[in-house]
């Protein structure tokens, strides 16, 4: 649901897009910190697999982002993570296109963005006060984490898709018909990694102090 | 780091996986008076049918002439006036998928009894008439074939899978050591 192929999105919203990119990617490489960078990897990797792994529903299919987590995580370093694996799977599989990578790690790493200036500080600043977060807190911020990555990418794609002139009543059904369910899903994976992750390895999140 | 792996388990356990990317086929058959049928399906790469997608024909002149949609199986079938289209499959969603059609030059439904007599009898055809209706014979035949091909062509070879996971762990280790090398310079930068 993420990969928009080329030729579907108009010109305006490709350089947009590509221009909202080149910015969050110069800011997100700016901090990439050394020892954030094997978990900014391994991360890069889950999402590019995940992606992999689809389930069809209605007349389309969905698949896991894990976005929410990654912002919930690497912060900022969440956008090198997307775009690297988008281009890739781009060269391998022929996700997506050239020209709309822009537009696509746009739709999927300004989500994570929001979630790391929102959710990190304050999962962070628990952390420092607690040590360790009751699994409650754990949970319903790895729920947040997860529905507010799919919730924002799906208004990012719908208005893409409806500010080229694709006609909005029809797309609308299909998108919410696909993209409610794996709103919850992903929100309920994203919270049992998270309340695993603060209580077995609470130094994955806070690996940095930035 | 035991996500990872779970995850790379799944994917190796995991015999059905498809991909992301919408894809339409298609291939037509010449019949009765100047029309053609037209066969296809619309899957996602891996072979899962998509079921209800519209699709629209547009003709060698760029008007779109006929819509429809397909099947519970993913396929849709129709009958149009012999031309060169280009199908496009649109799930609405922001996934796409084009295929193109030529017509073919001769009735080919009409052409396959005569075919099948031999050659020195069919005095009536001229040896230009004769390649035509070869040519429509080994183009309906071969449609399958071509089916096929794209098949093996989209299947996702697990080679290409690790391959890209190394290639993104190379591409954060080349990050690892543009930063570290740039390290003494910012420690001398501070002294």
């Amino acid at each position: 649901m993420a990969h928009i192929p080329d030729g579907v999105v108009s010109t305006p919203i490709l350089a947009l897009g590509a221009l909202g990119t080149a910015l969050a990617l110069s800011y997100g490489l700016k901090k990439l910190d050394s020892d954030k960078i094997p978990q900014t990897a391994m991360l890069s990797a889950v999402f590019f697999i995940s992606s992999l792994i689809t389930f069809p529903i209605g007349p389309s299919s969905i698949h896991l982002l894990f976005n929410g987590l990654m912002g919930l995580m690497l912060g900022w370093a969440a956008v090198p993570a997307i775009f690297i694996a988008l281009l890739l799977q781009l060269t391998f599989f022929g996700f997506g296109g050239l020209l709309v990578l822009g537009v696509n790690t746009f739709n999927i790493a300004f989500p994570a963005i929001v979630v790391a200036i929102i959710l990190r500080p304050y999962l962070l600043q628990k952390m420092a006060d607690d040590i360790i977060p009751s699994k409650r807190f754990a949970l319903t911020i790895g729920a947040l984490a997860g529905g507010i990555g799919i919730l924002l990418t799906t208004l990012l794609l719908s208005s893409s898709l409806v500010f080229s002139g694709q006609e909005f009543a029809p797309m609308l059904k299909v998108v919410l018909a696909t993209n409610i369910p794996l709103m919850f899903i992903e929100a309920t994976v994203t919270a049992f990694i998270v309340s695993f992750l603060v209580r077995t390895s609470p130094a994955t999140f806070n690996a940095v102090t930035s | 780091m035991r996500h990872f792996i779970l995850l790379i388990t799944l994917m190796l356990t995991c015999t059905q996986t498809q991909a992301h990317l919408l894809k339409v086929f298609a291939y037509s058959k010449n019949v009765e008076g100047n029309k053609q049928l037209i066969n296809g399906k619309v899957y996602f790469t891996g072979g899962e049918p998509v079921n209800g997608t519209p699709i629209t024909f547009t003709n060698s002149a760029g008007k779109a002439v006929h819509k429809t949609t397909t099947n519970d199986l993913g396929k849709f079938t129709v009958s149009l006036t012999r031309d060169n289209y280009k199908i496009v499959a649109d799930t609405q969603d922001g996934h796409k998928a084009i295929w193109h059609i030529k017509a073919q030059p001769n009735n080919g439904a009409n052409t396959t009894k005569n075919s099948l007599l031999p050659l020195g009898t069919s005095t009536d055809h001229s040896m230009g008439q004769l390649e035509q209706m070869i040519a429509a014979q080994i183009s309906e035949q071969i449609a399958p074939l071509t089916e096929q091909i794209i098949k093996l062509q989209e299947k996702r070879q697990l080679q290409d899978i690790i391959g890209a996971v190394g290639y993104i762990l190379g591409v954060f280790g080349l990050f690892l050591w543009f930063k570290q090398r740039h390290l003494p310079v910012s420690v001398k930068r501070r002294s």
